[in-house]
């Protein structure tokens, strides 16, 4: 939740994301007190997915709003929430049956197969974020450098 | 979660949910996604547009703004050209080296006549000299200015032109002064040429740190829409200069028909600084 604190420019958000996650840290211990421990916990996972997917989606909706933002696929912001919004949408229904069905033969490859679907999506637009980001701070490294050599000329 | 609990039967279906939510999940993600990228080429796309319409009007300010230029240029060399310059040639010929060798009453008689012209000479000057830069403006303000103008033009008997501001305690910098003088004087300008009008009736007033100049007139006037149409035309030399000096003063100017469609009226509003200019 901490890139949605830090990308999210409205106010009323930016606050109530430490709520938010403070609340959901509080829901998931007591959760851990109820659930047996050998067993996979559907519902704080589905939780966090609902309320990462909803962050998302206002992160896409302050940018559609947010006329002075242009080019937004060329920031590292946007292909990270591309992969947060890809993986959790990936994942939710297997999260959801998780808990229940993971004793059944074939549901263990099908969870498999989706995680790992979810998660190669996930990491190949990190990836492309990580890039972006990295010639970002060249590009600034470079106009520093260029604002310094123009002050010695 | 009782819910999502299955027995071996509905193991099936449980596999075609995972699968069919998963995709379609996928999808909704995939679409919003798209869906704004494509929104965000859609505005940069529009943007550009937006961005080009204002080069391009930019370009036919800057072009009117320079012709209006040349045409001033031109104007004031025809006045020393065509006025000054032959009446200092008449004044020199006037006291030629011959004049020594003449008796005193035609020394003098030439000496007056060189006078009188020179006389006249300044006064040509003087008079480019107040069209570039009207005096009263300069010692006395907009207001006494602007009253000058519109008794010069009462006096003329051809329309009946009048002024009244309401709160002008506090002058405007002076180059604030002269532009809104100019763009007053090329309605006016205008009003006479084109409008046919009876009566031309000039207001001020302050109202939220912004300075107001109302027109009213009763002739054929233009509205809002023609003055855009004109403004984008290669024609309306006179508009566009009033626009480009109304942009200067980051102020606005509307055009449009009194409710009672029985006169015209022209809405000038400039941003004042009352702090700056105090």
């Amino acid at each position: 939740m901490m890139i949605f604190f830090t990308i999210i420019k409205s106010t009323v958000v930016k606050k109530a994301i430490p709520v938010l996650a403070f609340s959901f840290l509080i829901f998931s211990l007591f959760d851990l007190t109820q659930t047996k421990a050998e067993s996979f916990d559907s519902l704080p996972t589905v939780v966090e997915c609902l309320i990462l997917i909803a962050l998302s989606i206002f992160y896409f909706y302050e940018q559609l709003t947010d006329s002075s933002s242009l080019f937004l696929y060329n920031t590292a912001n946007f292909w990270i929430i591309v992969g947060v919004i890809l993986f959790f949408s990936g994942s939710f229904f297997v999260f959801i049956y998780a808990q229940n069905n993971a004793h059944l033969p074939g549901f263990n490859t099908t969870f498999k197969l989706i995680m790992g679907v979810s998660s190669l999506i996930e990491n190949i637009l990190f990836l492309i974020a990580f890039i972006i980001a990295k010639n970002e701070s060249k590009s600034i490294k470079s106009d520093r450098i260029a604002s310094k050599t123009k002050f010695l000329l | 979660m009782i819910f999502l609990q299955s027995t071996p039967s509905s193991q099936g279906s449980i596999t075609s949910v995972l699968f069919f939510g998963t995709i379609g999940m996928l999808v909704l993600a995939i679409g919003l996604v798209v869906f704004i990228v494509l929104h965000q080429r859609r505005v940069i796309k529009y943007q550009m547009q937006l961005q080009k319409l204002e080069d391009e009007q930019q370009k036919i300010l800057l072009n009117a703004s320079i012709r209006w230029q040349e045409e001033e240029r031109q104007r004031i060399a025809a006045d020393l050209h065509d006025d000054a310059g032959p009446l200092l040639a008449t004044a020199r010929l006037y006291l030629n080296e011959n004049l020594v060798h003449q008796d005193i009453n035609t020394q003098l008689q030439s000496i007056f006549s060189a006078k009188q012209i020179i006389d006249d000479t300044i006064q040509l000057i003087r008079n480019i000299s107040h069209s570039l830069m009207p005096p009263t403006l300069k010692n006395f303000g907009l207001e006494s200015a602007v009253n000058d103008l519109f008794q010069k033009l009462s006096g003329s008997g051809s329309i009946n032109a009048s002024s009244r501001f309401h709160d002008y305690r506090t002058r405007l910098r002076p180059e604030q002064e002269l532009l809104i003088f100019r763009v007053i004087q090329e309605l006016v300008n205008n009003i006479l040429k084109h409008s046919n009008a009876g009566f031309i009736h000039v207001t001020q007033n302050y109202n939220n740190d912004k300075f107001y100049i109302h027109i009213n007139h009763d002739g054929r006037g233009i509205t809002q829409s023609d003055f855009d149409k004109l403004n984008k035309s290669a024609t309306g030399l006179g508009l566009k200069n009033i626009q480009s000096r109304i942009k200067v003063l980051q102020g606005e100017i509307s055009f449009e028909k009194d409710l009672s469609q029985t006169y015209f009226k022209v809405s000038i509003a400039i941003p004042v600084d009352i702090e700056a200019i105090a």
